[in-house]
């Protein structure tokens, strides 16, 4: 692959690091008058989401990493791999094992679609979309009287996702999910 | 790339209201503004100074693009001995940043001074902090007080490795592989000291960053370069120099800078006899500031990008 030197850094660049593919966050360019330049860049490791600082010298370069970002509907899991299909219409098929899915687990639903970043052309990180519509599993009748008072109480998703919802929300609601903060947005129409 | 300008119109109302009062501040303490050309046979010797070549229709080489104005100025000085102030457009190639580009507006102005020179330079900038901002008086403090405090270093005795270490325990492994003195220094003090420096007049730097000043023993008997620099909101605003009138020591600056542009593998660039044949005339005991007033407008006006306070500036 190119490699780029840091006046080609900008945020959103993948680059290899150590061997790992990273996303550049924010590269700041830093000159004393006389002395000589360099780069301050924040870069997220893909593999582990870990934030660091790294300092490069003007002039050096980076390898680029070959990290692509596509969208793919979740399938199905086998126990072992969890299997996306390209939404492009090629119905090509990748699977994610546990590490590339991690913690994005419990907002996995079938048929929605979810942004899957490859890496060498295998799945690395899958990340869902910022709202999600699901159907509540669990939750414990609230009790009557308690709905002005804006109260609230744990709810189990039918993707095991637990979150806090209000005291009128009833078991086979659907409810529309934030996954960034993992906070109930609202109802979403009974099913 | 957008064909407007940069800066609204509320910014070219303050840019030419600070241009016009620090043409008042220079000419009311007896300056006078001289014009000069923005090409020179040679540019700065500094080693991490990209000057733009430029060049004839016929490829011939026709001198550089002004880093800044200061060859011409002291050549003035050298037969004038008088105060005298440059508006230019100053040139710096490589240099693009939320607080760089390639092309920025420079002030610079030299004072002749028969005693204190230093101390004169130093309320000099005090002055102009008090009249062109809110701030007050600046802190005038020593880059060694600095760097001690932050680092536990003496900055003007300390050596690679134990800067190295010290970048690895503050920079983190693998961060930085910087094999020079200078570039160590200059590393460390812009991450963790320049972002706390508000309102302050950094004096005395270390010796390896001397450039075009003089370098004297401080109180603590080691050798100091006689640079003062005024940080305003963590940015590098103006600096000063006592400057350096000895030929001979002008000429083994020029020398040394030309060995370290091989060892570091940046293009040797002419030397400027011009400025030595200055000096060997006779430079005034004087001093010498540079000011970044794109970057003054910045503090002003409260903007955090160069590029909105420049009419069109650089778009990142």
């Amino acid at each position: 692959m190119a490699s780029i030197s840091t006046s080609g850094f900008k945020s959103g660049l993948k680059v290899l690091i150590d061997g790992d593919p990273c996303s550049i966050v924010e590269n700041e360019f830093v000159k004393p008058g006389k002395g000589q330049a360099f780069s301050r860049v924040k870069v997220k490791n893909l593999k582990t989401g870990r934030v660091v600082d790294k300092t490069y010298k003007s002039g050096d370069s980076l390898e680029a990493a070959d990290v692509i970002d596509l969208d793919m509907d979740f399938l199905y899991a086998d126990g072992e791999f969890y299997h996306f299909m390209m939404t492009d219409g090629s119905f090509e098929q990748y699977a994610a094992d546990a590490n590339a899915v991690g913690d994005v687990l419990k907002w996995l639903k079938e048929q929605e679609t979810y942004i899957v970043t490859l890496f060498n052309g295998a799945p690395l990180v899958v990340t869902p979309p910022n709202h999600i519509e699901l159907q509540v599993q669990q939750t414990d009748p609230g009790i009557k009287g308690d709905t002005a008072q804006g109260g609230s109480k744990p709810a189990t998703l039918s993707t095991g996702a637990v979150v806090s919802v209000p005291l009128f929300i009833e078991e086979g609601e659907m409810l529309r999910v934030d996954t960034r903060s993992g906070d109930y947005v609202s109802r979403a129409g009974k099913k | 790339m957008s064909w407007r300008p940069s800066a609204a119109y509320s910014m070219l109302k303050a840019r030419a209201s600070l241009v016009a009062g620090l043409r008042q501040f220079l000419s009311g303490r007896g300056s006078l503004e001289v014009d000069v050309p923005a090409i020179s046979a040679a540019p700065a010797s500094d080693i991490w100074i990209d000057s733009f070549e430029i060049r004839d229709p016929d490829g011939q080489p026709q001198g550089y693009l002004l880093s800044s104005p200061e060859t011409y100025l002291k050549r003035l000085l050298a037969v004038y001995a008088e105060p005298m102030h440059a508006l230019v457009k100053a040139y710096r190639a490589n240099e693009h940043g939320l607080k760089h580009a390639t092309e920025f507006t420079m002030l610079e102005w030299y004072r002749p001074a028969n005693k204190d020179v230093f101390a004169t330079m130093v309320q000099d900038i005090s002055d102009l902090v008090v009249l062109f901002t809110a701030f007050g008086a600046p802190r005038v403090v020593t880059y060694r007080e600095l760097f001690e405090a932050q680092f536990g270093l003496n900055p003007h005795t300390v050596t690679l490795p134990e800067l190295t270490d010290c970048a690895i325990s503050v920079l983190g492994p693998g961060a930085i592989d910087s094999q020079n003195l200078d570039s160590m220094l200059s590393i460390l003090f812009a991450t963790d000291i320049e972002p706390h420096l508000v309102n302050h007049i950094v004096i005395d730097f270390p010796v390896v960053q001397a450039s075009l000043s003089r370098v004297e023993a401080d109180s603590f008997g080691d050798f100091v370069a006689k640079r003062a620099e005024l940080y305003l909101l963590g940015i590098e605003i103006a600096n000063g120099y006592y400057e350096l009138t000895d030929v001979d020591e002008q000429q083994l600056r020029f020398i040394n800078d030309e060995g370290r542009r091989i060892e570091f593998r940046r293009p040797v660039v002419p030397r400027d006899e011009p400025l030595l044949q200055a000096l060997r005339h006779g430079l005034p005991e004087s001093y010498g500031v540079a000011l970044g007033v794109d970057r003054l407008l910045m503090v002003i006006t409260g903007n955090q990008r160069l590029a909105k306070c420049m009419t069109f500036g650089e778009v990142q």
